[in-house]
């Protein structure tokens, strides 16, 4: 093992690890899409005390929460092919779970923790919108549905921005670990390049920088969408 | 004509109204005075079913609307001939001055954005907002939130506009213009139904004073008839608290 910082070996795990960000940002997006709308719903459930339904979200927002990812995927990797592969012989289809991009599970853990994440932003967000302009709303006659959308919706989104834009972030550095399904993101590409090489430091060197620009990157495209968001604040 | 008939509302094992009867003609004012508590704001609230009433009947347009079974069309039906002024404006802090007015217009009774404009543009001339047309909500003071709220139920053009304490939230200074508003709007004809405790306000502009203590109405009738000569006990000593000067 050299001691030495590598630089051409740290440009090729770089042009790896550059591969990899794609596979980390549609993990990202896919919990994003499937958390943020689904934390909606669970937040709105459990703010009017849907009886059942809201005993049963706390107690999955709560396992969500409550569990390190990094367990979450080690359960589920473990436990839910062979569920599965079960169930689908069981129904008599044609299909090998085995098959299965891994990347699907990613989909489904950071799913749920995202899900679970984004309820307690819009249930804390919502709650933050004056009860005053939901009323008013419905009182110029707007329908409970265009109620929320063009007032309640706008503003809460306004007061969740700062926190949906940092548990974003923090959902991204936390994807990292999805290389424990053999997934090929970021941290992946670079492990694998450094495993190839025998060059650990210059890898990790490379995977610290690419997060870090990466997340620079979303951090400052979640800045412009707030300032649009909190635009009628300002005087 | 309005007419609400037994209304009837409880919090828990609190009666806050026990049964009100009210009549409203066309182009009346009608002032409701009365203690803090004694059900006046949960009126209101009940006629728009921002509050569900227990009990209870409204007439509307000759229809008989069920206050307390009232369906979700229905209760969007009464809404839209009905506009809500509020006590803290709730004007929608994510919307311009303008928009504010034309939400309404727009999305409840699905005019068109530029009459819903030409609309809201009158309303707030009248008012005098029109030139804070562009601005939002948290850049006004309260006296010109106020006259943006009272320019968005005017907008509506609805059969009542129900007035829920507009000037207690308002600093002293501010109380004039609103209430100057709410004049010009009486002399125009617009039916109102106000909750305040501006009395010489009420004196000026009211046709009807309605006073209502611990749930029910304790007295109505003209104003003059009712502010300067009482004849009940508690409507007197009501008075005499809130203008110690005056000779009733």
């Amino acid at each position: 093992m050299s001691f030495q910082f590598d630089f051409p070996f740290a440009r090729r795990a770089f042009a790896e690890a550059l591969l990899g960000i794609p596979v980390t940002l549609s993990v990202v997006l896919a919990a994003f899409l499937a958390g943020f709308p689904l934390g909606f719903l669970i937040a709105r459930c459990r703010l009017r005390r849907t009886p059942v339904i809201s005993q049963i979200l706390t107690v999955y927002v709560s396992f969500a929460r409550g569990t390190p990812v990094v367990v979450k995927i080690l359960l589920f990797y473990s436990l839910l092919p062979p569920a599965l592969e079960h169930a689908i012989r069981v129904l008599g289809l044609n299909f090998s779970i085995y098959d299965l991009n891994p990347i699907v599970y990613a989909f489904i853990i950071f799913g749920i923790t995202s899900s679970a994440t984004y309820s307690e932003i819009w249930r804390s967000a919502l709650n933050g919108v004056d009860s005053g302009q939901y009323e008013a709303a419905v009182s110029v006659g707007l329908t409970p549905f265009q109620a929320y959308l063009e007032v309640v919706l706008p503003q809460a989104l306004a007061i969740g921005a700062p926190a949906f834009c940092s548990s974003t972030l923090s959902m991204l550095k936390g994807t990292s670990v999805v290389f424990l399904m053999a997934i090929l993101d970021i941290t992946g590409r670079a492990r694998l390049a450094a495993a190839m090489g025998y060059k650990y430091l210059e890898a990790y060197v490379v995977i610290f920088l690419v997060y870090l620009t990466v997340c620079g990157i979303l951090e400052q495209v979640f800045k412009l969408l707030e300032q649009r968001l909190v635009r009628f604040r300002a005087s | 004509m309005l007419r609400l008939e037994n209304v009837r509302k409880r919090f828990g094992d609190q009666e806050i109204l026990k049964g009100i009867d009210l009549v409203i003609e066309n182009g009346e004012v009608v002032v409701i005075i009365g203690p803090s508590g004694s059900g006046k704001t949960t009126l209101l609230r009940c006629l728009n079913f921002l509050v569900r009433a227990d009990e209870g009947n409204l007439w509307i347009h000759d229809r008989k609307v069920n206050l307390a079974a009232a369906d979700r069309k229905t209760i969007l039906e009464v809404r839209r001939s009905t506009a809500f002024v509020f006590q803290n404006y709730n004007l929608f802090r994510n919307k311009t001055v303008l928009d504010n007015v034309t939400l309404g217009l727009i999305k409840g009774r699905g005019t068109a954005r530029g009459r819903a404009e030409e609309i809201a543009t009158a309303a707030l001339e009248q008012v005098g907002m029109k030139k804070f047309m562009a601005r939002y909500p948290n850049t006004l003071s309260g006296g010109q939130q106020q006259r943006v709220g009272i320019a968005r139920a005017v907008a509506l053009n609805p059969d009542i506009i129900l007035f829920d304490e507009p000037t207690s939230a308002l600093d002293p200074e501010m109380v004039g213009e609103v209430l100057d508003v709410m004049k010009g709007l009486a002399g125009d004809g617009t039916t109102m139904l106000i909750v305040t405790h501006e009395i010489s306000f009420a004196r000026e502009a009211a046709d009807q004073v309605i006073f209502i203590d611990e749930g029910v109405v304790a007295e109505k009738g003209q104003a003059e008839e009712v502010l300067a000569h009482p004849r009940e006990e508690r409507t007197k000593r009501f008075l005499r608290r809130l203008l110690p000067d005056s000779a009733a």
